[in-house]
């Protein structure tokens, strides 16, 4: 179903390490409103992923109904999920406790 | 409809009716921001902690005012420059997440899902269906122009 991620840049990944000193994972959610291209464009334009890394992430959430986007000490998640928050788009976050 | 230019700016091919569309409902979102009703502007806030009550309201009490501002300032950038032929990239930015915002609450309040629905022209919101439409297709255009910027 989706884009091959890229493999030469695996900190921030669908499936994305977290550590002990950056435990807060960013999640956006699935909603009928947002447009697909607009998504993408947001990741990039906010994290400077590749093209191709945000697509993947887009479809994640389209497809899963959410993806982790971000991640990094509680402040810089809280950051994170005001900005897509201020580009419209559904953003929580969490401690990831795994 | 929208072009990047050589020089980083967006070049802009609306007709005068689409235009002052734009610009009506750009007010119209004003109202919505500054009246608050939480059914229109739920999407325009969500929940950044849904499982922490304390922090989700330290959260808004610090965020939501300043997003209140943002959207405000945008909303002036997009009126002020919505008869522009050419636009920069920032003023792009700033009519994109106005026109995204009129999107979100319009959605809302007519529940929109995953596929564009047939416009029934007895139905009482067909014409609010049809802004939602047109603005859809702006924002992609905008989108699809904005993106090769990067």
């Amino acid at each position: 179903m989706t884009a091959p991620l890229e493999v030469a840049d695996p900190d921030i990944d669908v499936g994305l390490d977290v550590d002990a000193d950056n435990p807060w994972v960013v999640l956006v959610w699935n909603d009928p409103i947002n447009l697909m291209s607009y998504v993408a464009f947001v990741f990039q334009k906010l994290f400077g992923y590749s093209e191709q890394k945000a697509n993947a992430l887009m479809l994640d959430v389209h497809q899963k109904g959410r993806a982790v986007v971000s991640n990094g000490t509680k402040e810089k998640a809280e950051a994170d999920v005001a900005r897509l928050h201020e580009h419209g788009l559904w953003a929580t976050m969490q401690k990831d406790d795994a | 409809m929208f072009v990047l230019n050589r020089d980083g700016q967006i070049s802009v091919r609306l007709d005068d009716t689409m235009r002052a569309l734009i610009k009506q409902v750009a007010e119209e979102l004003r109202e919505v921001l500054l009246v608050e009703d939480p059914e229109l502007t739920r999407r325009l806030y969500p929940t950044a902690y849904p499982d922490d009550d304390e922090a989700e309201d330290d959260y808004q009490e610090v965020v939501h005012d300043q997003l209140l501002m943002q959207r405000l300032d945008g909303i002036d950038q997009l009126q002020a420059t919505i008869d522009d032929e050419e636009i920069s990239v920032d003023t792009a930015d700033a009519w994109m997440n106005t026109i995204n915002q009129i999107r979100l609450v319009l959605g809302t309040k007519l529940d929109v899902g995953e596929e564009q629905v047939e416009i029934d022209q007895d139905d009482p919101e067909a014409t609010s269906h049809v802004i939602y439409q047109v603005l859809s297709h702006i924002l992609e255009e905008l989108t699809s122009a904005r993106i090769s910027a990067l």
